[in-house]
């Protein structure tokens, strides 16, 4: 059985807790108990009907606000298919939970208000989950209830939603259809309310959509050092999780950070030695010739370098609720290394409405700020651009000062390093 | 890579991450079924070396007389380090107190054994066996959880945690929980406990027990730590405990279950969830949350 991870984002009140109670009540999924609970908590809150949200909305916080402050994750699992959610708040002020929920997701549904169409905060998270390289979106018009079940309307929104995303769309499988989560119309089964709608279900989408597929053979291979672990006598093996690619026991490979050459010479999974292991396992190698390695060094194929600078072009999405000037001084983590950083510049930001960049003479950083500059590395790091492989140039930026996990980077382009 | 396999690459890497990023790490172990995927993932990720940590186990007291032996054997079989801190040592010394009634707990007690435990040995990150799918407040849990140097989460202003870039940076003082199994369900667990053979407690599969309901109607094991009431039934029952924690918070299951494949399927059609049998859980709505602002893992 394979299993796929997805989330549900939007702006705030456009459903999507709602969405994910329902879809667990229509599943069979909500369990006794748990109903009971959520039956009380909505009495205490005065409500006749079920509040399918607190199914979701875990956090006392959450519960006597009604909203999601941060994700919730949740489980399931039907004859075809397992499922992670991660249900992501819709507040302005909570983007960076929404951001932490689409780092881990192979595809996401973004309810929209289909009486309000696409607010300002919608138009933020899709395009961060774009952003964050999340290809499979379906936009969930919510609320057709209240519109009578209306074509006429759907459709407009459609043309809305369509046109906003033309920018972006280049690689995107992106879908629409309309949905009543609240009295569960198209969620697991077709409304004879929407008969004008010929398309899937929401269900039937969650089921056939693309599930993780770590990346596979054609992508280089990149390894970054976890650490030691010791063997017999002095020798030791290094741990690590295969970022991308294949790696077979006597391969050659290249130490990006030092230009050594090192050959593999056994390869262990889960407590066992193999022969070969493909991306995403979680491995442990022995090095030919004693060479040593230590935590944050990357291996690479040979043929297929990594770009090295101390400045690389990045687009970011600034996570803190202080405003940080330009020069804050930060923890560049990529991979398993950590090097001190600092913007040089921050020359755009992202306008939402037209998905342009724009300059800009901003020279602090606030959250949710979305844009484009400069960062400058004590040391060089090899990278990859964000894109080019499955899992490369990720990066995020924790403030020295507070150890806040202040900013997520893409790293796009090696620059030319300054001369030090 | 199957569903299990990609579970169990994503558990070796946040405790490879634990291994790397701070000094003075401790696993936390209780003998119950989560706490055994943790020793065997640890293993994976770890062996031929020891462990990069000493598993740390808070003895209530009110402990299965069966966990205690098994917990023993277990460690002993590793040949790792374990630390024993009491509840009882806690209460004695005046840092806690005993619940009174016919069905005193130490749920709550244990919070501060386990906050003095990390004190004493200057620990600086708790690897946790908890999982996002047991209760609504876990279901929010990050894989590096924050805690402020009094040792409480702060769940409205989590630090946000972004692919598998992990951010274990703190200062002096203050701590960090670690949940290697956050994405795991409980099915999850039992198919891998299947899986790796892992040795479990008896208290899992079906057996009699002399148990007592209580004037709510719920269960709890016959312990000398409690003391029914007239007009509460004494009853021996066939009866199996689906999560396993005090014996005075942990009701029994009535279950036929003796086999891991009998268990898998229970849970697979089960209408009630695994912690709807734990008492702590159900003292308030948000029992679990507000343990873990006081330092509950």
């Amino acid at each position: 059985m394979d299993q796929l991870r997805f989330m549900t984002a939007g702006h705030v009140d456009d459903g999507k807790s709602t969405l994910i109670g329902r879809l667990f009540l229509d599943h069979g999924k909500i369990l006794k108990d748990q109903l009971q609970t959520i039956e009380r908590a909505s009495r205490n809150q005065g409500k006749s009907e079920t509040n399918l949200a607190l199914f979701t909305d875990g956090l006392k916080a959450e519960r006597e606000k009604g909203i999601t402050i941060d994700v919730a994750y949740r489980y399931f699992s039907t004859q075809q298919r397992k499922f992670i959610i991660a249900d992501a708040p819709g507040h302005y002020e909570y983007t960076r939970n929404m951001v932490t929920a689409a780092s881990q997701v192979d595809a996401a549904v973004i309810l929209v208000d289909a009486t309000r169409g696409m607010a300002e905060q919608t138009r933020r998270h899709a395009w961060l989950i774009h952003w964050l390289g999340v290809r499979n979106i379906v936009f969930a018009l919510n609320k057709m209830d209240l519109l009578d079940y209306s074509e006429k309307v759907f459709r407009e929104r459609e043309k809305e939603i369509i046109d906003w995303i033309k920018p972006i769309a280049h690689g995107l499988d992106f879908t629409l259809m309309p949905i009543a989560a609240l009295k569960g119309d198209n969620i697991l089964r077709p409304s004879p309310d929407l008969n004008w709608y010929t398309g899937k279900t929401l269900d039937q989408w969650l089921h056939e959509t693309p599930a993780r597929s770590f990346p596979a053979a054609k992508y280089p291979t990149r390894l970054s050092i976890q650490g030691a672990v010791s063997t017999i006598g002095d020798s030791e093996n290094y741990t690590g999780t295969l970022a991308s690619g294949v790696l077979t026991i006597g391969d050659e490979l290249h130490v990006a950070q030092d230009d050594r050459i090192i050959q593999v010479q056994g390869i262990w999974k889960s407590g066992q030695k193999t022969d070969q292991v493909q991306a995403g396992e979680a491995i442990q190698i022995s090095l030919s010739n004693g060479e040593k390695l230590s935590r944050g060094q990357l291996l690479e194929e040979p043929e297929y370098p990594t770009k090295k600078s101390n400045r690389w072009l990045v687009e970011f999405c600034a996570m803190t609720d202080d405003s940080m000037p330009m020069d804050t001084a930060f923890f560049a983590r990529h991979f398993t290394s950590e090097t001190p950083a600092s913007f040089e510049c921050i020359d755009e930001t992202l306008d939402l409405r037209t998905l342009q960049w724009a300059p800009t003479e901003h020279a602090t950083l606030t959250s949710p700020q979305i844009g484009r500059g400069v960062l400058s590395f004590a040391s060089p790091i090899t990278a990859d651009a964000f894109g080019s492989i499955p899992g490369a140039g990720r990066m995020i930026l924790i403030r020295e000062s507070d150890h806040a996990t202040a900013v997520a980077v893409l790293l796009k382009e090696a620059l030319p390093d300054t001369i030090s | 890579m199957d569903t299990l396999d990609i579970l169990e690459a994503e558990s070796v890497h946040v405790l490879r991450e634990v291994a790397a990023q701070f000094k003075r790490p401790v696993l936390l172990f209780s003998g119950g079924k989560d706490s055994l995927v943790l020793l065997r993932l640890s293993e994976k990720a770890f062996r031929p070396g020891k462990f990069p940590y000493p598993v740390l186990h808070i003895d209530t007291g009110h402990n299965f007389e069966e966990t205690l032996s098994f917990r023993d054997q277990t460690i002993e079989r590793l040949s790792e380090q374990m630390i024993v801190r009491r509840v009882e040592d806690s209460i004695q010394a005046g840092r806690a107190q005993d619940e009174t009634g016919p069905y005193p707990s130490r749920n709550r007690q244990q919070s501060v054994t386990l906050l003095d435990a990390i004190r004493e040995f200057g620990f600086d990150a708790a690897i946790g066996g908890a999982r996002r799918d047991e209760e609504k407040a876990r279901a929010k849990e990050r894989f590096f959880s924050y805690r402020n140097a009094q040792g409480g989460w702060e769940p409205h202003q989590q630090r946000p945690e972004l692919w598998n870039l992990y951010n274990g940076r703190i200062h002096l003082g203050e701590q960090m929980r670690v949940f290697p199994l956050n994405n795991w369900t409980e099915f999850d667990v039992w198919s891998y406990i299947k899986r790796e053979r892992l040795e479990i407690p008896s208290l899992y599969f079906s057996h009699q027990r002399t148990c007592v309901r209580r004037a709510d109607g719920s269960w709890l094991p016959m312990s000398k730590h409690v003391t029914p009431p007239p007009g509460d039934l004494v009853e021996t029952r066939t009866v199996r405990f689906r999560t396993v924690g005090d014996m005075t918070c942990t009701s029994p299951v009535f279950s036929q279950a003796s086999s891991l494949d009998e268990i898998i399927e229970e849970i697979r059609t089960a209408e009630f969830s695994e912690r709807g049998s734990r008492a702590d859980d159900q003292r308030s709505e948000t029992a679990m949350e507000d343990r873990k602002r006081e330092g509950y893992f």
